[in-house]
């Protein structure tokens, strides 16, 4: 059993205010994301439950104990950082062995020995046991970094960007390991990342941090499907999202529909009258690019505009279309556009959301959830 | 360092020239004093310089067995006493610059607490100070104390020397150790103690070890502590050799002698912190 | 109460791993703290009972004319030494700077006279430079009469040279580190543009090294001013020699004069520390300057 629970935690730095008054809950054994760009208090958020930095202000229970003042060495926390930390002077044995032969652990020779093969043999480094940290391969550091924090079976493993700075492949690779072993471990795992792919792969609860605020606290579906406002919609998706600032209006059609500025960009509003918040008629219209269809037809209905740029990406296209003073990032299994062709834009009505042009919040969030697309 | 470039042959020897001429300008005294420390006496006071002779050991002999070597020179057996009173003196301050330094070094890297800068900047305007401003007030309180002439005394004082070396440059290698490797440890189950002896000092180990050396150079190479507070019991080698100049006569070859054997400690040790050379000599300014 | 322990851990652990050391400290500042105080009095060693005076010991030094005098002669020597061991060293790292056949063993004989005791530096040139010494004897060999090195107005220059010789490897290591910590793409354009020698010299490598050699000057400027060893070693502080530390070493230790002696300290210290806040911050500078993060 390991839950960990932050409440209203801050942290400060002089006067640069790097975590101010965050709140999640990790449950037992579950993966709890933290994602956000760089600078956002991630670190600071997982150093602050490892107990390496003091917190400034608020409370972090593990396992219902209040643990603000327990030092790190009493904590049952590992960790496994960006940088993997490996003991430089210290072979690849003795770095998995170190926190075995710690105080707080004791364990004897022999159990050492047991341990260190049990985990070398999981993450396939028995080999390298003899080799010091400078004769590795940053994939291979970043094993034993794991290795090192799995060694000591703490209940709770924290991950800062274990696997950010391995190459694509390997980063794939580790990503559906990493899920493996947590599954045969058995802890609870808190993992920090800028990288929203591996958060929505990895993770059961995603919370997203942005300049030391939390923006939103979900499962994968939730985070993609309804993110909390723009900042998480930008965040997590790649081609990012269209963002296009619209006002409402109440025309001669039987709905509401969203138009930009020049008129050129015309939606249906995904929003009854009598559910907008009052007052409300700057809005900024959201679209993920591969919701938009693309088409030659100009008899069709939908946004006329005209290739911009289009970018071949194997089975995909990425094509950026101007439609009035906008640009609207397409993303599309048919290639063969040419420049200044002439396309219409088609668009679902539930693919649709909608964003409070001032405070960037979404304003369908609380409509009940209509669970439309899974990940 | 970077890629050999590409000479040509007549610009490698005028390098090659212009190099061996300054050499010869760095290295003919040291010469000249060693065949010095060869030659008998007659040679020594002979009117053109001789640079062909028979070499003896008499002046060796001399300053490390005493007795009348020739008929021209009174042997000074203090000589080995002096070298003693530098090895224990030298050796002491050092050791005791370590143990109180290395911590202080350490906690100067990793800690931030009040008047943290003031203590650092303390350490090192000993190195500023000029010696005699203190040596006067320690001068008076070691009469009272009772510490003048006495090993202990000396000691301390070579702190001036050796510890702001040890803090300044200690705390850079400590600086260069990532933060977060001693993170790993802490998380690893290790208290601060565990830490720093496990990991901290372990890494710092080599330029622990050419600070050391060079701190020790430092103080084997201080002249005007021992010639003011300590007296024929306890003057470092540095004072004794200038000892071999009296009102009546100079004793040039036993001088010599004396000081190949006083310059030969730091000049061995020279050939093992070569490349750590240039953070001490800078307090650690420069990050070589 | 786990909380309270840990608090109290963070708080005065550091003050606690500082302690012996500062403890040492403290035992060197209480002399540092009463000199200044002694300066002020008219302690003399032969009579212990010391009455203050105020700056009745300044007063009487800046009246007398040989501390002015000792003053100007430690300036001048500063001057001097810094003035060709900077220079020189900065032509000898150039020269080590070139990745030649034997450059390891240039760059060590270097380095040996660093390494040297000074008062024992200053015994072996005494021997070189002694009357009938080899020093004499070449310069005979281009008929030259022979010169007392040192004695009488010889002799500062004398003690310049063993200066010079002693420390320009001091400049030259320290330079040397600072040409092979520069990059190398600036050089590669110049060579691109075809710049000459001078030029590369005067516009990229002066202004690059230009931290290392305020740094070079710094330390040769502290340890100028607080020359003792040469000149004891070698005229005993003869007139033209009378560096500060020699005048007061003379003062507190021939005549006793202990109060008007730290006068002459503490006015030296007060140059040094003034001269090194300046170059420091100047060093500050141009370090900012050099690697591009000026704010």
């Amino acid at each position: 059993m390991s839950t960990v629970v932050l409440k209203d935690v801050h942290k400060d730095y002089g006067k640069v205010k790097a975590v101010r008054g965050i709140s999640f809950e990790c449950a037992d054994r579950e993966i709890l994301a933290i994602l956000g760009p760089s600078g956002a208090g991630k670190t600071s958020t997982l150093k602050m439950i490892a107990g390496l930095e003091s917190i400034t202000m608020g409370e972090i229970f593990e396992n219902g104990r209040l643990v603000n003042f327990l030092p790190p060495e009493k904590r049952n926390t590992a960790m496994v950082f960006e940088s993997y930390a490996l003991y430089p002077h210290l072979s690849v044995y003795d770095n998995i062995a170190f926190p075995l032969r710690s105080r707080s652990v004791q364990l004897k020779g022999e159990s050492i020995d047991a341990r260190v093969l049990e985990v070398a043999d999981m993450l396939q480094i028995g080999p390298l046991l003899g080799r010091k940290p400078a004769e590795l391969s940053g994939g291979q550091k970043q094993r034993v970094a794991l290795g090192r924090a799995l060694a000591k079976r703490a209940e709770v493993l924290l991950l800062d960007e274990p696997i950010s700075h391995l190459d694509a492949k390997l980063r794939h690779h580790m990503r559906r390991e990493l899920k493996k072993y947590q599954q045969a471990l058995n802890t609870t795992v808190i993992y920090v990342t800028h990288d929203y792919l591996e958060a929505l792969a990895l993770a059961s609860t995603i919370v997203v941090l942005n300049m030391g605020v939390i923006h939103q606290t979900g499962s994968p579906g939730v985070v993609y499907n309804r993110p909390a406002d723009t900042f998480v919609a930008t965040l997590i998706g790649q081609p990012r999202i269209n963002l296009v600032p619209c006002r409402i209006q109440n025309t001669s059609a039987p709905e509401l529909e969203c138009i930009s500025g020049d008129g050129s960009f015309r939606v249906p509003c995904p929003l009854p009258a009598d559910q907008l918040p009052s007052g409300c008629r700057e809005v900024l219209v959201g679209i993920r690019p591969q919701f938009l269809q693309l088409t030659p037809n100009l008899d069709d209905d939908g946004i006329a505009g005209e290739i911009y740029v289009s970018e071949y990406m194997g089975t995909d296209s990425i094509v950026e279309v101007k439609v009035g003073d906008h640009l609207l990032k397409v993303l599309t299994k048919e290639h063969g556009y040419r420049i200044a062709q002439a396309v219409k834009l088609q668009v679902l009505k539930k693919d649709i959301m909608l964003f409070d042009a001032q405070t960037g919040k979404n304003l369908l969030n609380h409509r009940e959830p209509d669970a439309s697309h899974g990940s | 360092m970077k890629q050999a470039q590409q000479y040509s042959s007549k610009r490698q020897i005028l390098i090659w020239l212009a190099l061996a001429g300054y050499a010869v300008f760095a290295l003919f005294p040291l010469i000249w004093v060693v065949m010095m420390s060869f030659k008998s006496h007659i040679d020594i006071i002979s009117p053109i310089p001789k640079f062909i002779f028979t070499p003896s050991l008499d002046n060796y002999k001399a300053i490390l067995f005493g007795g009348q070597s020739t008929q021209y020179e009174v042997g000074q057996t203090d000589f080995l006493l002096y070298f003693k009173n530098s090895c224990i003196i030298t050796i002491s301050a050092v050791l005791l610059s370590l143990l109180a330094g290395v911590p202080a070094a350490y906690a100067l890297a990793r800690y931030r607490f009040r008047f943290k800068d003031d203590i650092a900047f303390t350490f090192l305007s000993f190195r500023f100070a000029p010696e005699i401003a203190v040596i006067i007030p320690i001068y008076i309180l070691y009469q009272k104390l009772h510490l003048y002439n006495t090993y202990v005394g000396l000691i301390f004082v070579y702190q001036l020397i050796t510890l702001p070396l040890i803090v300044w440059i200690i705390r850079g290698y400590f600086e260069d150790i990532s933060v977060e490797i001693e993170q790993a440890a802490k998380l690893d189950g290790y208290s601060w103690w565990g830490v720093f002896t496990k990991i901290a000092l372990p890494l710092v180990k080599p330029g622990l070890a050419s600070t050391a050396v060079l701190a020790f150079i430092f103080a084997w190479n201080n002249f005007i502590f021992g010639l003011i507070l300590g007296s024929s019991d306890t003057y470092p080698s540095t004072v004794g050799t200038l000892g071999f100049i009296s009102y009546e006569s100079v004793l040039w070859g036993q001088m010599a002698a004396a000081t190949v054997i006083t310059i030969l400690p730091p000049l061995i040790l020279a050939v093992f912190i070569q490349k750590y050379l240039v953070r001490g000599l800078t307090m650690g300014a420069i990050r070589g | 109460m786990k909380s309270r322990e840990q608090r109290w851990q963070d708080r005065y652990l550091p003050y606690l791993i500082i302690l012996p050391a500062l403890v040492l400290t403290i035992g060197i500042l209480y002399p540092f703290i009463l000199a200044i105080i002694y300066s002020l009095t008219d302690y003399r060693l032969v009579s212990p009972v010391r009455h203050f005076i105020g700056l009745a010991n300044y007063l009487d030094s800046f009246r007398d004319i040989n501390f002015w005098y000792s003053l100007g002669v430690t300036l001048l020597y500063a001057a001097l030494t810094i003035s060709i061991e900077v220079p020189l060293g900065l032509g000898v790292a150039m020269l080590l700077n070139h990745e030649i056949r034997g450059i390891r063993s240039f760059r060590f004989i270097l380095i040996i006279p660093l390494m040297m005791p000074p008062v024992i530096a200053a015994l072996m040139w005494k021997m070189i430079m002694a009357e009938n010494g080899v020093m004499n004897y070449f310069i005979g060999l281009i008929g030259a009469a022979p010169v007392p090195w040192l004695a009488n107005t010889y002799s500062l220059l004398s003690i310049v040279l063993i200066d010079v010789w002693l420390y320009t490897p001091f400049c030259a290591i320290i330079l040397l580190a600072g040409l092979q910590s520069l990059p190398k793409e600036p050089y590669e354009s110049a060579m691109v543009d075809r710049a000459s020698g001078f030029f590369v010299f005067r516009r990229l490598t002066l202004p690059m090294l230009k931290p290392f050699l305020i740094l070079a000057i710094l330390f040769r400027t502290i340890d100028s001013l607080k020359m003792f060893d040469l000149v004891y070693a070698t005229t005993k502080g003869s007139h033209s020699t009378m560096l500060m530390q020699v005048s007061a070493y003379y003062e507190a230790f021939r005549w006793y004069n202990m109060g008007k002696s730290l006068s002459y300290m503490i006015v030296i210290w007060v140059v040094i520390f003034i001269i090194s806040r300046m170059l420091v911050s100047w060093w500050n500078r141009a370090m900012q300057r050099a690697t591009g993060t000026e704010r």
